[in-house]
């Protein structure tokens, strides 16, 4: 069985039920599990993304294209051989993380089987 | 009970099933000559379109916030023009109400020349701007279907201008809301009714002038019907219309069943409970099994009885039809029918499925979530399959003003901003996104307006308009950018000004498959400004985009950072307000972006040195905007390893991770932190193991 894509950066690989990376094809976890649970995982400091605040002159307060750490963090999914950035989740600090897919493999299988590598 | 308040009607989204009637007449259709006739019907439609956008008055009736559609006899929407599907979907609802209570009421009824208005928040499922108006169309004696147009006309006599109010605490401060009223009889407009409704209200212009451009919509909808039925015959008329809709929703099926089964998640937050700054979620969870989609809205925070953080079910559930029918499924006819292949389970009691006294002001709020949370699911199901079609959404946070007062002109005047026609688009698998796009309710058709025409009419002087820098989400394909505003109170005292939307505080529009999300939207108030004084000698310090104003602050006065919500307060002449629209979320991870698409975009301004440098990681000659390849491949590389030495296994980072909790200050109408579960669900369409009235 080939691989199949599933994402723009993840595919699977239905012979081995293996979650690889779409960059480097590099497995990541298993297939019947949430790929991001193989990912690694880092909280981005949001002003690298977005900039730092711009101080107001008259007052104390400063103006922000980054999103409040009190309200929202961000989340980097890597994948561990080749660093390519996986998926991006945007959550309130200690929210679980989402799962975001979880397949029906057999139905995957199913679909995929007599397809050529 | 006739007139009954009907916790039940708003349920009835999906298409009724075909009449003995409708399947006699669709028994001879052929589908080219079907195809043939509807195309007819659309252009119909269009035509009355384009006369409500022409004849109306408020902001959203003249940029294009509209919609005219055919409904079956039974009320389902069979044909719609315009991008602004959930208003003809949800119309459905209205008119189902009107079969159910007024057809056969004798002190009411339905005649040939009626007209009925509509914008009760709990049938039609979305806010009281919202208003629709609907007329049977009668052949020799026969109804045989109704035609409908609806328009958000951003003045409805609430407590705040602009029909859209930050602070109202129930339903009954929210202004007008009528369940179906005849609003005209026998082709006439009962003039005590509009006169009624004109005492209600702060500017009885624009609402007059909407109501009129919607009746004279409807009324050359029904003359260019009536020879086409006549000439088809109407059993073959109402043939064709449930026909359409059952192919709509075959055809759906048909390509949901090629995508994967399995389960796909998605969360998203809001960050304002009215005139408070404090968070609420909106989870979706969608399983795919074979060709139908169950989405189940489960974990979503509880509703806010005295808070506008609320919306009826029927309204999240419609809302869901403007990604549906304008970019996933646009190939297919635009009618209810999308929906038969979906079912829905939301929380009752949760603010997706709120009861009817809580404020539904803010349900546009809750809507934006919900579709967001549907369209990031489906992306995910889908692309295996049809990475085409993949689409990360545009900016959802409205992020726009309102304002109410007396203009240059003596006149009353009260609504919403154009600018929340000015979001960008999503990036897509394989190009960035539109910038400046449109609203992302109404793809097709809205735009911001013209700032001429704007500053005609209102006590306005727009000091820039442009694409607003960076409000992109980065990535690989980059979002589209929104629109920046800066606005001085101008010929006139004062006015009041406030905004509507959110995602001040927080990412509203996420990216996709790396992709990152859009930036926070400030939006501020300078106060006894200078501006006056720097317009009089053409001062070249006047700032022309929303960076320059808040880097360079050469407008002296008293900044006030107030964002998206603030409550619409004073503001004098002179004064100046200034914020800008969301752009749509990025695609792919963003050191993946060829390097000379990133020079384009700061050649075009739309994103900052700071943004290539920093995000996208491009080395470059800064006067000549030549990438250096060969330094960025080596930076992008570097950046990589970095990644792999920064980030930690997964059941490490979430040992940590989930430590941390917001302040209580901020989750106190979250609900049960992290997930809150509920125990009765309403269910919009067939739910295994559910029966139908089952809670």
């Amino acid at each position: 069985m080939k691989r199949i894509p599933i994402t723009e950066t993840v595919e699977i690989d239905l012979d081995k039920e293996m979650w690889c990376c779409s960059q480097c094809h590099a497995e990541i976890h298993p297939a019947r599990e949430p790929y991001v649970k193989g990912c690694l995982v880092y909280e981005r400091p949001a002003a690298e993304i977005y900039g730092p605040a711009i101080p107001v002159k008259s007052n104390s307060a400063s103006i922000s294209y980054a999103p409040q750490p009190d309200f929202m963090r961000v989340v980097e999914f890597y994948c561990p051989e080749c660093g390519s950035l996986m998926t991006v989740q945007y959550l309130p600090p200690g929210h679980p993380i989402t799962l975001e897919i979880e397949l029906d493999i057999d139905k995957l299988k199913k679909k995929h089987a007599g397809s050529s590598k | 009970m006739p007139g009954a308040i009907d916790y039940e009607i708003g349920k009835r989204l999906h298409p009724e099933p075909p009449t003995r009637e409708e399947l006699d007449n669709m028994k001879d259709i052929e589908p080219t000559s079907a195809g043939i006739f509807l195309h007819k019907l659309h252009t119909i439609a269009s035509e009355g379109n384009e006369t409500l956008v022409k004849l109306g008055a408020s902001t959203g009736c003249r940029w294009g916030d509209t919609a005219c559609a055919i409904y079956t006899r039974s009320g389902d929407s069979a044909v719609c023009a315009s991008g602004l599907y959930f208003h003809s979907v949800l119309g459905s609802t209205d008119v189902k109400y009107i079969m159910k209570y007024w057809l056969n009421d004798p002190s009411v009824g339905v005649k040939p020349g009626d007209a009925f208005f509509c914008n009760s928040p709990y049938i039609r499922g979305t806010h009281p701007p919202d208003m629709g108006i609907y007329a049977p169309i009668f052949y020799r004696g026969e109804l045989l279907c109704w035609i409908g147009a609806v328009v958000h006309t951003g003045e409805c006599g609430a407590c705040e201008p602009g029909g859209m109010p930050t602070g109202s605490r129930s339903m009954y401060e929210e202004g007008l809301q009528v369940p179906a009223l005849k609003i005209a009889e026998n082709y006439r407009m009962k003039e005590d009714v509009l006169n009624y409704f004109n005492h209600m209200v702060r500017d009885p212009r624009a609402l007059t002038l909407d109501i009129k451009a919607r009746m004279a919509c409807l009324r050359v909808v029904e003359k260019r019907l009536t020879p086409v039925i006549e000439k088809a015959s109407p059993g073959y008329f109402t043939g064709v219309l449930r026909y359409v809709i059952q192919v709509t929703g075959e055809a759906a099926r048909q390509r949901i069943s090629t995508w994967n089964d399995g389960t796909y998640r998605f969360v998203q937050f809001i960050d304002t409970v009215g005139i408070l700054h404090a968070l609420t979620k909106v989870a979706v969870k969608l399983e795919k099994k074979g060709d139908h989609l169950y989405f189940d809205y489960d974990g979503s925070s509880p509703e806010v009885s005295d808070r506008v953080a609320n919306s009826p079910g029927s309204g999240v559930i419609g809302v869901n039809t403007v990604y549906l029918l304008g970019h996933l499924f646009y190939d297919l006819p635009h009618n209810s029918g999308i929906l038969e292949p979906m079912s829905f389970r939301l929380p009752d009691g949760s603010i997706v499925n709120a009861s009817r006294e809580s404020p539904k002001a803010g349900c546009a709020y809750v809507h934006e979530a919900g579709s967001l949370s549907v369209q990031y699911v489906l992306q995910n199901a889908i692309y295996a399959t049809s990475p085409e079609r993949t689409e990360c959404a545009g900016n959802r946070g409205f992020d726009t003003l309102s304002y109410g007062g007396v203009n240059q002109y003596g006149e009353p005047f009260a609504d919403a901003g154009a600018e929340m026609n000015g979001i960008g688009f999503g990036a897509r698998s394989y190009l960035d996104g539109v910038d400046v796009a449109g609203a992302y309710f109404a793809p097709l058709t809205s735009e911001p307006g013209e700032v001429e025409s704007l500053e005609s009419h209102l006590p306005f002087l727009y000091l820039y308009r442009g694409f607003h820098q960076d409000s992109c989400g980065h990535g690989k394909y980059r979002g589209g950018v929104g629109m920046d505003y800066a606005v001085k109170v101008h010929a006139v005292p004062s006015t009041a000004l406030g905004t509507w939307g959110f995602g001040s505080l927080i990412t509203l529009t996420q990216g996709l498959f790396g992709g990152y999300g859009v930036p926070a939207l400030p939006f501020l108030t300078v106060r006894g400004s200078n501006l006056d004084n720097m317009l009089s000698h053409t001062d070249p310090a006047i700032p022309s985009s929303a960076r320059m104003l808040y880097q360079d602050q050469a407008i002296q006065g008293h900044y006030v950072l107030r964002g998206y919500p603030c409550v619409a307060e004073p503001t004098r002449e002179g004064d100046l307000v200034a914020g800008g629209t969301g752009g749509g979320g990025g695609y792919g991870d963003p050191i993946n972006r060829d390097p000379a698409l990133v020079m384009k975009d700061l050649q075009n301004g739309v994103i900052s040195h700071w943004a290539a440098r920093n995000v996208y990681k491009v080395v470059y000659d800064e006067k000549r905007l030549a990438a250096d390849a060969e330094k960025t491949k080596a930076l992008r590389d570097a950046e990589k390893q970095d990644r792999k030495k920064r980030g930690k296994k997964f059941a490490r980072f979430e040992k940590e991770w989930l430590q941390k909790k917001p302040s209580d200050e901020v989750i106190e109408y979250y609900g049960t932190w992290p997930e809150t579960r509920y125990e009765s669900f309403s269910y919009f369409g067939q739910w295994p193991g559910v029966k139908k009235g089952d809670k």
